[in-house]
């Protein structure tokens, strides 16, 4: 290992040192708010580490690791996310009864793991940084214990996720058998037989069960609404984000005996979820089982980046891919970090009916702006952020000449109109007697205003990030 | 021209303003508003035509932030700042609560209809296109009446809905355009250049046409307006009757016929036959209607009926008319619209049933109604006469089957519009009213003398937009009939 | 489909195979074993004593506790025996980057330690 290297993994090292600082900070003295500060110094020392030696090409770090652009840009989403739910758990889990701490240790370790699984390009990474972000999900998602949904919820993703991880480790060994390598790059044999296909069918069935793609998206629901509002912001944006790197750069890799097949099973998945997403989050009055939905309907809209990525490699596919996957991050960072300035983790449920929420304009107008702006991101309206991503798919989709996805998408589109329109049209309706209660403190209101603030701009001047997009992210 | 993406922006500062104003001191809103939109007018009139901004927006997709104002821009802003004058001027009493958020909405609202006249590039004509939808429903929501949730749900559905389709449409032309030169575009000029093979051209064509026949409306995309128009506050019902459906027509006129010319000669028996279903079904509706807004309503799909009638014929004549109707529509049903607030306001009460006899208590009211009812049955000598006349004479040369069929529908109006007024105004008196006060009466006369000028000036209108529609009528002369 | 059998006939024979054996294996004892039906037949056994309670009772874990250090400080051994063997194959490299493992370890226990996680009776833990 030498230093290039060394300074490359540096975003890493910063977390992992990250997390022994704050171990020996609690068992030193017990501190909310010093934890509090040092997981969030350490994200954003991370983050600022991860912007500062930006990948121009693809570099290896031992056969473990690959620094490359891909990777770290959504590396990037990871510790923003990370650096959301950091700021807005504080003043959310005041009056909670467990020692605050250790959240803050597993969401660094969580964070960890979903950077590492970004940088990976072997098998044995994949895996271990899978587990190492999955688990403490776990432990974050039934961290109060008095919530007895919440216990439901991470039982739920305990069993489920174990059965996803050993799909994906038979899915490997199964390419392994085939291939002889366990190189991600080359994983996926040139001459594929059945054994080969099998196993990549049961890998793509692990990552749609982290993405909550269709067939396997029973969980998402349950989960999301059960668990605290952290942990299901991270569970929608850490882990779609490094998930998602993950199956695009598998898929820019594929080799093309395999492009049909991947192409009519995607495609599949894709429809689905877009239909069944938005179809089931119709009539839900709890908001985070509606973000529930609606995170499947998106990563079906998302994932048809993946299935331009498999026909062909041209450089719009990561980009739509990235700008996506951004505009969904940032609207979901708004809306559960709004929600939990409403919420109180010492209480039994937190506020997310959607008629807790409503008249909140005539109370608390900017909260209510706030949401507002992050639910029509969501439905894809322009001057969001979430139109440009739309956008950028829909181009993409005409391109391929994807006639069918772009009819999902469409009706997808309208049918969510519906829903997202539901909670908007609550939020102005003449609301409840009596004031709702707001936590918050400055920091935290002022990241979600600089969220709101990010996602009108970059809805109003794509050309900010757009422009830039292709040379952050392709190796030159 | 910088001055040019000011009258883009200016509406929407004049909001955040008249917001901060009424924060400061209740009331005052309304008066900002007011100097707002009559130093937006005097600024706008100062602007020369032909003028235009071009500016790099998204480079990635060769998108321009591209401004350009000639004559029909002129003429549809022109339209669009009056009527917003008199929507601030109709909801001055009717408005009590949250008057700041109201004048916020308004003026964001006039922002993007601003900029849907004006947009040169594709992409910035579909963000304003969405953009004067949001505000547009939330005063439907928020300050509409009964119905208001249904109808907002609606309107904003139906008009998202369409608008992906031409989303759709319209990156379907950049990657044409990517294809035949190497480059995106969004540019009109740029794509109406375009050669595309007619099967794209056709649905290319068929997109935008969807999108801007829910606005426009036409009769199987239709079902959103009557609930609309019924359930928004006066300046709401104004606005959209006033500017909203005309931007389905704009479109027409700028971004369809020129860039698919082809496609549009192919499609226009069945739009032409479209747009004559909508005017006999708007009148017959019309004549069946209980609630005031709602006969409105359906005696405004009627009249779009006319302008798709007379695009689609694309003879010389019949595009001046359309033109012509546009304004003339504008104005008459925003007179009516205002009328049906003020008796609104008066009696809590759109039924007209419960209605009759009001010109014993309120004459002044009822001769102004009666000569709005007029013109918009086509009375000569006031605005809406023209357009209908050079629509149906423009396109009988071209169809006259349909022409003949939609000047039936002229017959029905007057039935529908006199029903109205008889049903509102005769009769015994069931109820007393008072008369218009002042200011309703400055701004009912003002719009009386609009329809009689242009009902007596139509060339003031058609010399503003000629060169346009030469460039529309070279167009059809190159493509040849099938 | 004749690939996909070439393919794949080991391991259905295998599938097949373990079938056979599981299904085998409980037929046999259903068939052979002794059936006696006497009326504490479906009695749970708890070596002779009758059971009373519920099953359901709560039990402290911290035994657990200790299994779970156990099994991962015990791992973690694995990893610096394989360093032991190969100390000066992998050099000074090597050297540094078992330092930080074990420190990372050190790190582990000394919060584990003050967090109270090794006391043995639970009410002396706060």
């Amino acid at each position: 290992m030498n230093r290039i290297e060394l300074i490359s993994l540096l975003p890493v090292l910063v977390l992992a040192s990250g997390i022994m600082v704050l171990m020996l900070q609690t068992a030193s003295r017990r501190s909310e708010h010093l934890s509090r500060w040092i997981c969030l110094l350490t994200l954003i020392l991370s983050l600022a580490a991860q912007l500062w030696h930006y990948p121009d090409a693809a570099q290896p770090i031992t056969r473990l690791l690959a620094f490359e652009p891909v990777g770290a840009f959504f590396g990037i989403l990871v510790l923003v996310a990370g650096v959301s739910v950091t700021l807005i758990q504080g003043p959310y889990a005041a009056k909670q009864r467990e020692p605050a701490e250790e959240f803050y240790l597993l969401l660094l370790c969580s964070c960890l793991g979903a950077l590492l699984l970004t940088l990976a390009s072997h098998v044995g990474t994949v895996i271990l940084s899978l587990e190492l972000m999955s688990l403490p999900f776990l432990a974050m998602m039934a961290y109060n214990r008095q919530r007895t949904d919440a216990l439901e919820a991470a039982f739920k993703y305990l069993i489920l996720s174990g059965a996803a991880s050993s799909l994906l480790l038979m899915g490997f060994a199964l390419l392994y058998v085939t291939g002889g390598t366990l190189e991600l790059a080359h994983i996926l044999p040139e001459q594929p037989g059945l054994l080969a296909r099998a196993g990549l069918v049961l890998v793509m069935a692990a990552l749609a069960f982290k993405l909550s793609l269709v067939p396997l998206h029973i969980w998402t629901a349950d989960v999301y609404q059960g668990a605290n509002l952290s942990a299901t912001l991270l569970l929608t944006s850490v882990s779609k984000a490094a998930a998602f790197a993950l199956l695009i750069k598998l898929m820019l890799a594929t080799p093309p005996v395999f492009a049909r097949d991947l192409y009519l099973m995607l495609s599949l998945m894709a429809i689905a979820s877009m239909l069944l997403g938005n179809w089931l989050a119709l009539l839900q009055n709890s908001i985070k089982r509606l973000m529930a939905y609606s995170a499947i309907a998106h990563m079906g809209y998302a994932l048809v980046a993946a299935i331009v990525a498999t026909q062909s490699g041209h450089r719009l596919v990561v980009e739509g891919a990235a700008y996506y996957l951004l505009a969904y991050l940032i609207a979901s960072i708004l809306i559960f970090g709004i929600l939990a300035l409403l919420s109180d983790l010492g209480a039994d449920a937190d506020k997310d009916d959607i008629h807790d929420v409503k008249g909140l304009f005539w109370q608390h107008p900017w909260l209510a702006v706030g949401l507002s702006l992050a639910f029509l991101s969501l439905a894809g309206m322009p001057i969001t952020v979430g139109f440009i991503g739309k956008f950028y798919l829909l181009t993409l989709a005409v391109k391929s000449e994807l006639w069918w996805l772009i009819a999902a998408m469409l009706l997808g589109s309208a049918v969510g109109l519906y829903y997202y329109l539901r909670v908007i049209f609550s939020l102005y309706a003449e609301g409840k007697k009596g004031e709702t209660a707001v936590t918050g403190n400055h920091t935290s209101r002022g990241w979600l205003g600089l969220m709101a603030a990010v996602l009108l701009l970059l809805g109003i001047l794509p050309g900010l990030l757009g422009d830039r997009l292709g040379l952050l992210l392709l190796s030159s | 021209m910088v001055a040019l993406s000011l009258l883009l922006f200016l509406p929407l500062i004049l909001g955040i303003l008249a917001w901060g104003a009424e924060r400061v001191r209740a009331g005052s809103a309304n008066y900002m508003s007011l100097a707002g939109l009559g130093l937006l007018l005097v600024f706008f009139l100062s602007l020369q035509a032909e003028s235009h901004l071009k500016l790099v927006w998204f480079a990635r997709f060769n998108v321009y932030f591209s401004l350009y104002l000639d004559g029909l821009a002129q003429l549809m802003i022109l339209l669009t700042l009056l009527l917003a004058v008199l929507a601030v001027l109709v909801s001055w009493r009717e408005i009590r609560s949250n008057r700041g958020f109201f004048h916020f909405n308004l003026m964001f609202s006039l922002s993007g209809i601003i900029g849907v006249f004006l947009a040169r590039d594709l992409f910035l004509f579909f963000l304003c296109w969405e953009v004067m939808l949001l505000p547009m429903t939330a005063l439907i929501l928020i300050w509409g009446h009964e119905g208001r949730r249904y109808a907002a749900f609606k309107f904003f559905i139906f008009t998202q809905a369409s608008s992906l389709l031409m989303l759709i449409a319209i990156i379907g032309l950049a990657l044409a355009q990517l294809s035949a030169s190497g480059q995106y575009s969004f540019d009109m000029q740029a794509l109406a250049k375009l050669d595309l093979p007619m099967a794209s051209q056709w649905w290319l064509m068929l997109g935008f046409f969807i999108a801007f026949a829910v606005k426009l409306p036409c009769v199987p995309l239709h079902t959103w307006l009557p609930d609309a128009h019924t359930q928004a506050p006066t300046a709401g019902s104004v606005l959209l009757a006033g500017i909203l459906l005309k931007t389905g027509a704009y479109g027409f006129i700028r971004i369809l016929m020129p860039l698919f010319p082809e496609a549009a000669q192919a499609f226009s028996p069945l739009a032409v036959s479209l747009g004559v279903f909508s005017i006999l079904y708007g009148a017959l509706m019309a004549f069946s209607q209980n609630d005031f807004k709602r006969l409105v309503a359906y005696s405004s799909i009627s009249h779009m009926g006319f302008i798709l009638l007379a695009l689609f014929s694309w003879h010389p004549l019949a595009l001046q008319g359309a033109v012509l109707t546009m304004v003339a529509h504008g104005i008459s049903s925003a007179a009516l619209f205002c009328i049906a607030g003020m008796l609104q306001q008066r009696l809590h009460s759109r039924e007209l049933s419960k209605m009759g006899g009001l010109w014993s208590s309120a004459p002044k009211m009822a001769a102004l109604t009666l000569v709005f009812v007029m013109a918009g049955i086509g009375m000569p000598g006031l605005a809406n006469f023209n357009g209908e006349l050079l629509s149906l004479l423009g396109s009988y040369k071209i169809f006259p089957i349909h022409a003949m069929l939609a000047a039936l529908a002229i017959i029905g109006s007057a039935l529908y519009g006199l029903h109205l007024f008889q049903r509102a105004f005769q009769g015994p008196a069931n109820q007393q009213v008072v008369d218009l006060d002042k200011r309703e009466l400055t701004f009912c006369l003002l719009l009386l003398l609009a329809l009689v000028y242009f009902g007596l000036q139509p060339q003031s209108l058609l010399q503003i937009s000629e060169p346009w529609l030469q460039q529309l009528g070279q167009i059809a002369t190159q493509v040849v009939r099938p | 489909m004749a690939l996909a059998w070439a393919e794949l006939w080991p391991i259905l024979l295998y599938f097949l195979f373990t079938l056979t054996l599981l299904a085998g294996v409980m037929l046999l004892s259903s068939v052979l074993g002794p059936k006696n039906k006497g009326h504490s037949t479906d009695l749970p056994y708890e070596s002779g004593i009758l059971s009373y309670g519920g099953a359901r009772v709560r039990f402290g874990n911290h035994f657990f506790l200790y299994a779970i250090f156990f099994v991962i400080f015990d791992m973690e051994v694995l990893f610096l025996f394989a360093w032991a063997i190969s100390l000066k194959e992998s050099g000074w490299m090597g050297f540094i980057e078992a330092l930080v493992f074990i420190l990372v370890l050190l790190v582990a226990l000394v919060y584990l330690w003050r967090i109270g996680a090794l006391r043995v009776k639970a009410e002396e833990r706060s």
